[in-house]
């Protein structure tokens, strides 16, 4: 029995593999059970972290959002520190 | 359009069933990549239930141009397989062949007491030179594919699968011969 004969038996046995039969219908119905979740109105958290984990468009849509809020923030009280000190001034 | 990619178009249009198709297309493959890499029979469907799952998740982001779907599948086994790894440390052996095809009852024993170290000493290797070792031997996968999945370059992949088979190797030290 040489080596590289036992090493290709092995390899062989390796590379069988029992399916379960239902194997197929049990991942089809967390398929199906998914897209009856996705159906829920868009407002749900889940389906909103779903959207915007798996969307690079959402998740970058997301950022934006935030980054000109950030912005419109900081432009607001930049403003109003301003018109204070021309009030005052 | 190849039939795959007509598939992944009607899923993605809303045809759910269609991807029934890609599951018991690459449902033993991808079982028996997990199998291999986690060594435990009793989740390795689980865990490729939750490939499957995730890939369905995933799929309006899976793009063609940026490699092939079973790159893309692979390397969705590969992290999963990885977090399963790191939620159960396993460390037990594959039951030996129930049809050995040996003909003398001593070879079978030497053979069987052989796979299981064989099987010991993959468990033990580096994750990294495993897994290089499970999709090139038990999947055949091409080297440059596997560099896609573990973004690695080429040179990277075939280091870990020679020093994998290296070590595997050591295992059959006094045997004749050597492993191709």
């Amino acid at each position: 029995m040489k080596d590289h004969e036992v090493y290709e038996s092995w390899r062989q046995e390796k590379r069988q593999i029992d399916v379960s039969r239902n194997f197929t219908e049990r991942v089809m119905n967390e398929v199906h059970q998914c897209e009856q979740s996705r159906k829920i109105p868009l407002i749900k958290m889940e389906r909103l972290i779903d959207l915007i984990s798996f969307h690079p468009l959402a998740k970058t849509g997301l950022v934006a959002a935030g980054a000109a809020t950030g912005i419109a923030r900081l432009i607001i009280m930049i403003n109003a520190i301003l018109s204070n000190g021309v009030i005052n001034g | 359009m190849t039939e795959e990619t007509g598939i992944i178009r009607a899923v993605l249009e809303g045809d759910t069933e269609s991807f029934r198709l890609l599951v018991q297309k690459y449902q033993k493959p991808i079982i028996r990549m997990i199998a291999n890499l986690i060594n435990d029979r009793h989740i390795c469907e689980d865990v490729a239930q939750e490939v499957f799952l995730a890939a369905y998740k995933k799929l309006p982001s899976f793009d063609p141009a940026r490699s092939s779907f079973s790159t893309w599948l692979f390397t969705i086994t590969r992290n999963k397989s990885i977090n399963a790894m790191k939620k159960k440390r396993v460390l037990s052996v594959s039951n030996p062949p129930e049809n050995p095809d040996f003909s003398e009852p001593a070879d079978s024993l030497i053979r069987d007491e052989l796979f299981v170290k064989l099987d010991r000493a993959l468990q033990s290797l580096n994750p990294g030179h495993k897994r290089a070792l499970v999709m090139a031997e038990f999947e055949n996968l091409p080297y440059e594919q596997i560099a896609q999945i573990e973004g690695v370059r080429i040179g990277t992949i075939k280091s870990r699968i020679n020093r994998a088979k290296q070590r595997l190797r050591s295992v059959l030290d006094g045997i004749d011969g050597d492993i191709q």
